[in-house]
This record gives structure tokens, C-alpha cells and sequence, in this order.
């Protein structure tokens, strides 16, 4: 047992009396059982979601980006609200695999499949608006620098649009395969269970033939160490590249420095309530309350709470730079964040954002499962007005007073964000009926060290 | 080597880890260990040589990183220098600034998935 042995002082992270055997019924079960009727529900009315935005989506193309509310002045507004509100929400889920990988957090090991999943759904939103918003997304492969026949006509590569294709695309890529190699192991647990001619079939080939050798899982958790060093900088990388786009340039309340580390905090901060929202649910529906333990949604609370302070850290930061720096502009464009027609946007910005997590700070309420849900609520639609406020305040009111004016959605943009919302929901139901959710290899490795039962073995010794 | 072969199962890592360090003692020849999940130590109690995949994505990384330098160069600098946003486009040194994201990005990108593939 001495190569097993884990302070006391940790609390276990697996609950219940669970064999290896027992890990590998519970994780496979809901890819085994058929769904319910509560999913079919859930399923039906993200479809429809998904079906509306759709019909928006093709709405806009089939008429042109007049369709939305967007007018001379404010040329950017719900479409890469969205796409920075859903690439924010990405980066928990590499955030969480990786970053703690490094750090050797065990505790990561019962969230971090569902945390990628989400990270490459939300990816997939995000993707879609800048897509959209091209007006002729069949010519979206203008964006990649191939030679073509308009003689010899290059992308910029000085634009940081640009450099948000190859980021985005780099980062979806890589998440990618990060999270499949994780799955190997995992889809060849389920093909190894399975009955059913044509799901073997499915399993085999989705598991590349994953056998389980020891050279095997040398190599497995060679891969995974290193794609973790290489995930890290790459998510800090993303969200920094995506908010060059508003830091590069000459807006009043764009063009900060502070941006990056601004954005990347906001991204994890916002990440993570997704991840709190989603596991929450599926804990409970999935049964896997043994492996996404109370401990784990309270860890999940502190880094909302950490990473909230310094969003709010950042935001106050902003005010006072605005004001040191005697820029009369960028003076103006923050008093008129606070204070101008859009204060309700800010208001809301800074009480979810700022405040709400701070109640964290009471064990009570971070360790209660209903307190948690509704914080992640509220930081995901404070987060969504953060972007709302940082792009819309400072367009409306530019240098020029008489081009002065005010942004309002029309149906369709607020079409294609519930649509998004939708087909992000579709992926994460199908994913959760036909993916092994928690990573039981990974599980497996820790049980004798941090499972319950074992713990209890080891303190009566 | 004699001929006889065994078929030997564990129902526990610990068991399995302590007999593959018996059988290495005894140099006797292990063809494969096949487990559920990763059992920590047991590629060096059976001897297994470190892989060099962390090497081989270096060097992947080290193309990626020389790709995006040698595009770049053609495309901004060689073949069509445009003056954008008054940014200095006649040498790639002066210009460099506004690579870095995309020589990251892409030495990122050929690091992790050509070794994924390997």
C-alpha cells in the first residue's frame, strides 16, 4: 500500500464503497442504458433551439447582415459578443485538463472530460459567428494563406483577425486530439463491455484499436503530459490573441494593455460557472455523484471566487488608468459606460461579475449545491453583458458626436445567439449519452490512493 | 530461452506490480503486460525504454516555428510588401512584431499534432 499513500489530511475524491469494477458499471452505464424521458425533453428543446437559430442563420445569409441591428457606428455588437462569450467559456475546459495536469491536481480527474467536451462545443459556437458574419461563408477560405488565382493576393498577416483564425483554429484542433487521446482507454473500456455487434464496431473504430499494453500507456501518459505543457501556453495564448482584436485598435476603452490578462482571467472565470452549470446537472442525472463530489464543485467555487476578484481587480484597474492617464477620451468612454445609456449593462456586468462571487467566501454557500448552481448562472450572463458593455459603451459613442447612437438586437441576432445556446446543448446531450463521461482509466489509477473505501483501510492501520 | 510460455492474471496492480519486479529478478523474458489503467512504475519494473516522443515534438515544434517564419517572409515581405496601417513592411525584422502570435500559434500546432500522429 506504501505506493498509494496520500495524506489524511485530503479528503477523499471518490465516495463510496467502489471497487475498479464498480467504476467501470457506473461510467458506462448511461452509454449502455437507453435515455429517458427527461432527456428526450432536454434533447427536444435544444433541437428546437438549434432548428430556430438555424432558420436565423439562413435568414441572415440569404438576405444579407442588414438583418441585424447593427447600424454605421456600432459595426460590432451581439455577433462577437457571442464569439468572445463562447471562446471565454472554452478555455475552463483546457484550463481544467492541463493546467492542472501540470499541477498535478488530482481532483481534476472527475471533471475533465466533460470540461473538454465543453471547451470544444463552445469552441464550435464561437466559430460559427465570425463565420456568419462574413455575409458569404462559402468564402471562408479566403481566411487560410493559399496561393490563388486574384494574382498573387495574400491574407494579412499583420491583422489580428488573422491571427484569431489561426488561433481559434490551432486551439480546436489541439483540444481535439487532446481530449480523444484521453478517450482512447475509455471508448476501449465500452467496446470491451459491449454486446451489440454494431456498437463494438462503433467503439473499435473510435478507440484506434487501444489495447492496453504497458508500452501503451507509457506512451499514453508521455502524450498527455507534453500536450498538457503544450495546451497551457496555447490557452493563454487564445483569449490574449482575442482580445488583440479590440487592444490593437485606437477605440477609447479598447486600447489597453491590460487587455490580455484581463480577458484570459474573465475566460477562465466564466468558464468554469459553465462547467459548475453543466456538471451540476449531470452529476445528478448521470448518478455520478461518487465522482463529482461536493469537493470538487467546492474547488470549482474557489477558483470562480479567485478569478472573479481579479476580473473585478481588472475592471477598477481600467477605471482608475482612464482616469490617470488625462486622455480626455478615454475618460469619457468609461464615464459613459457607468453612467451613459447603457449603465444598466454595466450595472449588471459589475454586480454578477464583481459581487455575486464573492459570497463564496462563506463555506456554507460554496459547498451548497443550489447556492453554486445559481452563482454560475449569474456569472455566465454577467460575463455575456461584460462583452456586451466592452464593445457595444465604446462604439456607440465614438470621437465623433454626431455619429452618436444607440445599438438595439434585432430578432434575428437574438435568433442566432438561442440557437447557438441550442446546438451547444444538442452536442453536450449527445455527448453525454454516448461518451464515457469521466475519465474511469485515469479514475481507476487514483482509486487506492484517494478512494473512500480505501481511505478507511488505510486509517484503521 | 525455453519454450514454455504463461498466462498469468491479477485482479490487483499491486500484486501485478510486485510479481513483474519477481519475474524481472528471475530474467525471465516478459512479452506484454496488458492493464485496465495505468499502473505507475511498471515500465521501469519491466524495463521499458523511455520514449523520445517529447524530443521528436520538440523538433516538430522547431518546423512549425520555421514554417511560419519562412510564409510570412514570402508572403508580407518577398512577394507583395504592402504598406498597412503604416506598419513597416520592408524586412521581416521590422515587421516581426506582428508574426509573433502566428509563429506561436503554428509551432504549437505542427508540435501537437504531428506528435499525436507519431
Amino acid at each position: 500500500m506504501s505506493s498509494h499513500y496520500e495524506a489524511p489530511i485530503r479528503k477523499p475524491l471518490i465516495l463510496g464503497d467502489k471497487s475498479y469494477h464498480d467504476i467501470s458499471n457506473d461510467i458506462a452505464r448511461p452509454v449502455e442504458t437507453p435515455p429517458d424521458k427527461d432527456w428526450w425533453i432536454a434533447f427536444s428543446i435544444a433541437m428546437a433551439a438549434f432548428l430556430w437559430g438555424l432558420g436565423c442563420m439562413a435568414y441572415t445569409l440569404g438576405t444579407g447582415i442588414g438583418v441585424w441591428g447593427l447600424n454605421k457606428t456600432v459595426g460590432w455588437a451581439w455577433d462577437i459578443t457571442n464569439f468572445v462569450w463562447w471562446v471565454g467559456i472554452g478555455h475552463a475546459g483546457t484550463l481544467i485538463s492541463a493546467v492542472l495536469l501540470l499541477f498535478r491536481q488530482k481532483w481534476r480527474m472527475g471533471i475533465n472530460r466533460s470540461a473538454e467536451a465543453m471547451t470544444i462545443f463552445s469552441v464550435i459556437q464561437a466559430g460559427l459567428f465570425p463565420i456568419i458574419h462574413m455575409g458569404r461563408p462559402w468564402l471562408a477560405y479566403w481566411m487560410f494563406p493559399i496561393p490563388n488565382q486574384f494574382g498573387s493576393l495574400w491574407v494579412n498577416f499583420n491583422s489580428p483577425l488573422l491571427w484569431d483564425v489561426f488561433a481559434i483554429s490551432t486551439y480546436l484542433t489541439v483540444s481535439l486530439v487532446f481530449w480523444w487521446t484521453g478517450l482512447l482507454p475509455d471508448f476501449a473500456m465500452i467496446r470491451d463491455r459491449a454486446v451489440d455487434p454494431f456498437r463494438k464496431k462503433i467503439y473499435s473504430l473510435i478507440s484506434f484499436g487501444w489495447s492496453g499494453r504497458a508500452k501503451d500507456w507509457q506512451r499514453f501518459e508521455e502524450v498527455s503530459l507534453v500536450l498538457a505543457g503544450l495546451a497551457t501556453p496555447l490557452v493563454l495564448s487564445v483569449h490574449t490573441i482575442v482580445s488583440f482584436d479590440f487592444a490593437t485598435s485606437v477605440i477609447p476603452g479598447w486600447h489597453t494593455t491590460i487587455f490580455p490578462p484581463y480577458f484570459v482571467a474573465g475566460a477562465i472565470f466564466s468558464g468554469f460557472a459553465m462547467v459548475q452549470t453543466l456538471l451540476i446537472i449531470m452529476r445528478k442525472v448521470s448518478r455520478l455523484e461518487s465522482y463529482i463530489t461536493i469537493q470538487h464543485i467546492e474547488m470549482m467555487n474557489i477558483v470562480i471566487m479567485i478569478t472573479g476578484s481579479i476580473v473585478g481587480c481588472a475592471y477598477i484597474t481600467e477605471l482608475f488608468i482612464a482616469w490617470y492617464s488625462g486622455v480626455e477620451y478615454e475618460q469619457y468612454a468609461f464615464l459613459n459606460r457607468a453612467t451613459g445609456p447603457y449603465w444598466w449593462a454595466y450595472f449588471l456586468m459589475m454586480s454578477c461579475n464583481v459581487v455575486s462571487p464573492q459570497i463564496m467566501w462563506v463555506k456554507k454557500i460554496r459547498t451548497n449545491i443550489i447556492w453554486s448552481f445559481v452563482i454560475s448562472i449569474v456569472v455566465n450572463v454577467g460575463m455575456w453583458f461584460e462583452r456586451f458593455v466592452i464593445i457595444v459603451t465604446s462604439l456607440h459613442r465614438d470621437y465623433l458626436p454626431s455619429s452618436w447612437t444607440m445599438f438595439s438586437p434585432t430578432f434575428i441576432d437574438i435568433g442566432i445567439f438561442i440557437g447557438t445556446i441550442g446546438f451547444f446543448f444538442v452536442l453536450f446531450l449527445l455527448y453525454a449519452r454516448s461518451f464515457p463521461v469521466v475519465a474511469q482509466a485515469e479514475i481507476k489509477s487514483i482509486l487506492k490512493s484517494s478512494g473512500e473505501k480505501y481511505k478507511k483501510i488505510r486509517d484503521k492501520k | 530461452m525455453s519454450s514454455k510460455s504463461l498466462h498469468v492474471l491479477f485482479d490487483d496492480d499491486d500484486n501485478l506490480l510486485d510479481a513483474v519486479k519477481e519475474v524481472v529478478k528471475n530474467k525471465i523474458y516478459i512479452n506484454e503486460v496488458y492493464t485496465p489503467f495505468p499502473v505507475h512504475g511498471l515500465d521501469k519494473a519491466m524495463k521499458l525504454k523511455p520514449t523520445n516522443i517529447s524530443i521528436a515534438t520538440f523538433m516538430y515544434g522547431c518546423v512549425g516555428f520555421t514554417v511560419a517564419i519562412l510564409m510570412m517572409n514570402y508572403i508580407m515581405i518577398v512577394d507583395w510588401p504592402q504598406n498597412i496601417g503604416g506598419k513597416p513592411s520592408f524586412s521581416f525584422i521590422e515587421n516581426a512584431p506582428a508574426f509573433v502570435p502566428i509563429i506561436f500559434e503554428l509551432t504549437v500546432f505542427f508540435a501537437a499534432h504531428l506528435m499525436v500522429i507519431t
